[in-house]
């Protein structure tokens, strides 16, 4: 009983090819610069790598979001700046008219142009639009949130976007505050109570009484944009917040998802060079065993 | 006896030249396969007399070298390492249509759907927003799709490997080639062993076919007295004597009842690499493709009842809101191809599912806007930019059972099935392996070996001529003193 020579080829062979295909799977990984190739590479951190993928796509909508949220927020914050000044600078002109008693018809009317040019620049203001949509329209498509006369246009629902997990489609953050809740609402809106005291001063015998309603009214108006501007700062704050918090987790999900996927060159390089010293080794010894047979010392 | 011993040495002769014979087929036959090498049985012929010298030696038989329970071992392994072969060789092709983890995998185009949907749920009534989701949509239908035919075709490329049994090019043909030389060698063996003749070189010829056979069908094997091999696999009879069976396949691939029975119609469960086909066409692969259809019913599930619960950027309501609404009503967003309204959740859905026609040409009419409620002041007919519904698509992403999460689930199944198949692979080999280089060190051939017999040989033969001249001029000798 002995080695067959048939045992000892083939034994070569297949642990040449062995080798071959260690030596071809290390080299795949260099060449790749992937560890996983494919699913039976590693099964269970394959399945991790497309949650992971999954997640940090799903994080980087939310921080797409999150940063729209923050350019509406901005440019509502601005408008609520403005919004302010007008209003403080209505309310500083009734109260001069007011203090200054009875006046000629012609400062009445200069009073009331003044107003009228504040109005306008409030309307403007209410109009403002990202990427051609009204910020302070709500939900509604229409073009604008207020028309000439000061009438809102829009609806109550506020406009968020999605910026994490959570109940139902997820975290949600508000965009902005529908017009009402800047502007007031209906007969209490700034734009009537600037409309109703314009007219006033315009007739030229205002009463101490009217003057007192439309300070009393811009006073309530001004209060109104106050919490709005506040509601809308704070949605800025959170929304910076939520988007450090995202940008936290996205480097982290990306780098549990690299350490996973990519390949530890050095590790792996050095796997190569000992897989490559072992098959030469394999070879140098089958070149060896294969052809010595006794015939060679007859 | 009166030839002064010329026959004795002659004999030795015959010995050293059947001896240096053996020798030389067995080098010959170093590769061949199922060749067991073969040894000279010598025996010496008795002395004549109780005084005589014995009278030489005979050749007995020249027989191989084997072992019973060797040779089943190898057979068996045989069997085990064809099956494990063609598993891991099936699940690496399956692998192949799963391109993960890459950038072009369905994981990726799952992901792009929801980013799109989270873009449009920013910007509702933006138009290129909304092409893009329709885009997407259509293209992981397309995804879907293909990736069912690739499975499909696999599946019937496997079936055509196999083959009908009839003179195709599929293995069970050659099977059936392999039964019938079986029958024809066991009757030549039978009947030449018993008219006294030298049967090896048939019987290593039926080793060789047998050694195919077990890879194919993974078969058991026993000898009769008269030296014919019963071969059975899967319970049933396939080689007995001189009769064989002939095996043709019966269902199909597409009904997933691939199977293999005698012509006279008794099914068999074969192992080997038959068995495997058989295992991946009607279990494998079906099973994949109904993972690959829960993704496509969840997809299309999750987006169409949001779609039918939400109205557009328009106002256009969805189906199951519109009540009398006498307007456009917004189309199902995945249809069965060729339907143009409806979704049928299948087994094999993965192949048809589509987008339907009306959504492709009007993307405009996806449902972005929560129905009309008391959370909103939506108005079903009145345009509006509430995203709600738009979000709550977008929010499938994570949904526990949605698609996404029925994919990752398959794939670790494909990647778990795929090395499990590959580990066994490598096991098998090596035991089929070791099992071969045990019947090799009884019935393989060593070239040192035989060089050593051949030496002996010659050595034996020049002294058995040197003998012959010896008692040549002995004889001589006598010749010339009378």
């Amino acid at each position: 009983m002995g080695v067959a020579d048939i045992t000892l080829s083939q034994a070569i062979t297949q642990q040449l090819n062995q080798q071959e295909l260690s030596i071809a799977n290390l080299e795949e990984q260099v060449s790749s610069g992937r560890a996983l190739n494919k699913p039976s590479d590693n099964p269970a951190a394959v399945t991790q790598v497309l949650q992971l993928s999954s997640q940090a796509s799903q994080l980087s909508n939310w921080q797409a979001n999150a940063q729209t949220a923050t350019s509406w927020l901005g440019m509502g914050n601005d408008a609520l700046n403005s919004v302010l000044d007008d209003m403080q600078s209505a309310r500083t002109l009734v109260l001069q008219t007011l203090n200054q008693g009875t006046q000629n018809a012609t400062t009445y009317e200069a009073a009331a142009q003044q107003l009228q040019g504040i109005n306008a620049d409030l309307l403007s203001t209410a109009n403002t639009q990202y990427e051609g949509r009204p910020i302070f329209a709500g939900t509604s498509a229409s073009s604008q949130a207020y028309d000439a006369a000061g009438n809102y246009l829009g609806n109550t629902d506020t406009p968020n976007v999605v910026v994490g997990p959570g109940a139902g489609s997820g975290q949600t953050a508000d965009l902005s505050v529908p017009g009402p809740s800047v502007f007031g609402a209906g007969a209490a809106s700034v734009f009537n109570t600037l409309t109703t005291v314009v007219g006033q001063l315009g007739s030229g015998t205002p009463t101490a009484t009217q003057l007192n309603a439309a300070l009393t009214a811009l006073d309530a108006n001004i209060s109104t944009a106050e919490q709005a501007s506040a509601v809308l700062g704070n949605g800025s704050n959170q929304v910076a917040a939520v988007s450090a918090s995202l940008t936290t987790q996205l480097t982290s999900v990306q780098n549990t998802q690299a350490g996973l996927e990519d390949v530890n060159v050095a590790t792996v390089t050095t796997q190569l060079d000992s897989q490559m010293t072992n098959y030469q080794a394999a070879m140098w010894a089958a070149s060896q065993a294969i052809p010595e047979t006794l015939v060679h010392f007859l | 006896m009166s030839d002064f011993g010329l026959s004795i040495a002659a004999s030795g002769l015959n010995a050293d030249t059947a001896e240096l014979d053996t020798a030389s087929n067995n080098l010959s036959n170093i590769n061949t396969p199922g060749y067991a090498q073969e040894v000279v049985n010598l025996s010496p012929e008795a002395a004549a007399g109780p005084l005589q010298a014995g009278r030489g030696v005979t050749v007995a038989s020249v027989s191989e070298l084997t072992d019973a329970v060797y040779e089943s071992a190898n057979v068996a392994a045989e069997g085990v390492q064809g099956a494990a072969n063609q598993t891991n060789q099936v699940m690496s092709s399956i692998e192949a249509v799963f391109p993960e983890p890459s950038s072009d995998g369905l994981s990726a185009q799952l992901s792009t759907f929801w980013s799109d949907l989270s873009t449009l749920a920013a910007n509702p009534n933006q138009a290129g927003a909304q092409q893009t989701v329709a885009a997407d949509a259509s293209g992981l239908a397309e995804a879907l799709n293909s990736t069912s035919t690739q499975l499909s075709q696999l599946s019937s490329s496997l079936q055509s490997e196999v083959g009908t049994g009839a003179a195709d090019s599929g293995t069970l043909a050659q099977v059936n080639q392999l039964l019938n030389q079986v029958a024809q060698l066991n009757q030549g063996i039978v009947a030449g062993d018993s008219a006294g003749q030298n049967v090896n070189a048939l019987s290593d010829e039926r080793r060789s076919a047998v050694d195919q056979l077990a890879g194919f069908l993974g078969i058991s094997t026993s000898t009769t007295a008269g030296g014919a091999l019963t071969i059975n696999s899967g319970g049933v009879q396939l080689v007995s004597g001189d009769v064989a069976q002939t095996l043709v396949s019966t269902g199909s691939a597409a009904t997933e009842n691939l199977g293999i029975a005698t012509s006279s119609g008794v099914a068999l469960q074969p192992s080997g690499s038959i068995g495997a086909d058989l295992t991946a066409v009607n279990s494998t692969l079906p099973g994949y493709q109904a993972q690959l259809s829960a993704v496509a019913n969840a997809l299309a599930g999750g987006l169409n009842t949001l779609q039918a619960n939400g109205m557009a950027a328009n106002g256009d309501p969805g189906s199951a809101i519109a009540g009398g609404y006498t307007g456009t009503i917004l189309p199902n967003i995945f249809v069965d191809q060729g339907s143009t309204s409806m979704y049928t959740p299948s087994t094999m859905s993965a192949a048809t599912i589509a987008v339907s026609s009306a959504y492709l040409a009007d993307p405009s009419l996806i449902a972005t806007a929560a129905a009309p409620g008391p959370s909103n002041s939506n108005v079903v007919g009145t345009a509006t930019l509430d995203s709600a519904n738009a979000q709550a698509m977008a929010a499938l992403a994570g949904a526990t059972t949605g698609p996404d999460t029925l994919y990752q689930s398959l794939i670790g199944t494909l990647g778990t099935q795929a090395s499990d198949a590959s580990g066994t692979s490598t096991a098998a080999t090596n035991l089929a392996t070791t099992a071969a280089g045990n019947l090799a060190s009884i019935s393989g051939v060593n070239q040192n070996q035989q060089e050593v017999d051949i030496l002996s040989a010659q050595n034996a033969f020049q002294a058995a001529s040197q003998a012959i001249n010896a008692i040549n001029q002995s004889f001589q000798s006598l010749l010339q003193a009378v």
